[in-house]
């Protein structure tokens, strides 16, 4: 969402830091999940902000994508599965770096539903109380959400 | 097209794209698709969903929780998470300690309850065996003592010659 895994971590630990200050508003009315998701979604839109206005802008995250890579790798691997060469983590790694930029240059109201829907895969009730938009207006922009991710994937190979 | 039509179409390709769709709008959408522009958007769309299929989810930062405990300690003002509050410095609080305190007092107490009831059933209760009650025998009175007689002093028999 913030493009920087320094930001998201930042982010993250203010996530739980105002959610434990604020519990006792907390009414129950949804799940504590989607209270945490939408105190999330609403932190990194300030941040977002106030990046911008220092231009702090999209600060590179290709330093901390191979060590990423290969945690996941460690922590998601099966008993008997074997562990990927270093030049395909490393290749991997790369790739997933280059979406991680183009969803960056994405526009943040989609950028948030293609990160609820598609990397976090909540259902659309979720995303709707996270989002406080309506059931339509999510998948419409969902949709605008996706092909601008292409074009700006296609824009950035291009360019590279 | 107005805007609420194309979000209206949109939604739609989208529920497509998904698989959430009848056979009544499956019809309806694959007649829209057969429109070349609807098609090469909802093959962007698709290959946009799959560029982020390849994402994962990070794993929790080291010490996630011990920072955001300090972050709320700090704009607590020492309120909560305190290392006072810790006694043990294990993350342990003073209530909790008090009450895990208490309760293994309870048990000792018990415990020890238990094992003196024991030694009592333990404890041998001689029979008790019934006895007359004993007699106290009366004072009494001594007779007078008699009169001693006086006897002759004997005289040693003579010597032989």
């Amino acid at each position: 969402m913030l493009g920087n895994s320094a930001e998201a971590e930042d982010v993250a630990q203010d996530v739980f830091v105002k959610a434990f200050m604020a519990i006792e508003s907390f009414r129950g009315d949804s799940m504590i999940g989607t209270w945490l998701y939408r105190i999330g979604i609403n932190l990194c839109k300030n941040r977002l902000k106030y990046l911008s206005r220092r231009q702090h802008g999209t600060k590179s995250t290709l330093e901390d994508v191979p060590e990423r890579a290969f945690s996941r790798q460690e922590n998601q691997r099966t008993v008997g599965e074997q562990a990927p060469r270093p030049d395909q983590a490393l290749e991997g790694s790369r790739a997933e770096s280059r979406v991680q930029r183009a969803l960056s240059r994405v526009d943040p109201q989609f950028r948030e539903l293609l990160v609820l829907r598609d990397i976090q895969g909540l259902p659309y009730g979720d995303i709707m109380k996270i989002t406080g938009l309506a059931e339509g207006t999510v998948k419409s922009r969902l949709h605008r959400a996706r092909s601008a991710l292409r074009r700006a994937y296609d824009a950035q190979e291009d360019q590279s | 097209m107005t805007a609420q039509a194309k979000d209206v179409q949109g939604a739609q390709l989208t529920d497509f794209l998904e698989g959430n769709v009848d056979g009544e709008e499956q019809a309806s959408i694959e007649l829209l698709l057969s429109d070349p522009a609807v098609r090469a958007e909802m093959e962007a769309a698709r290959a946009g969903r799959d560029l982020l299929s390849e994402l994962g989810t990070k794993p929790t930062p080291q010490n996630f929780l011990r920072k955001v405990q300090r972050r709320v300690r700090r704009k607590s003002g020492g309120r909560h998470f305190h290392p006072a509050q810790q006694p043990f410095g294990f993350g342990l609080s003073i209530e909790v300690f008090v009450v895990v305190a208490v309760a293994v007092m309870a048990a000792c107490w018990m415990i020890l309850d238990i094992g003196r009831q024991t030694i009592q059933y333990d404890v041998f209760i001689p029979p008790t065996v019934e006895r007359p009650a004993p007699t106290i025998k009366q004072p009494t009175v001594l007779p007078a003592p008699l009169p001693q007689k006086v006897t002759p002093p004997t005289t040693p028999p003579p010597a032989s010659p």
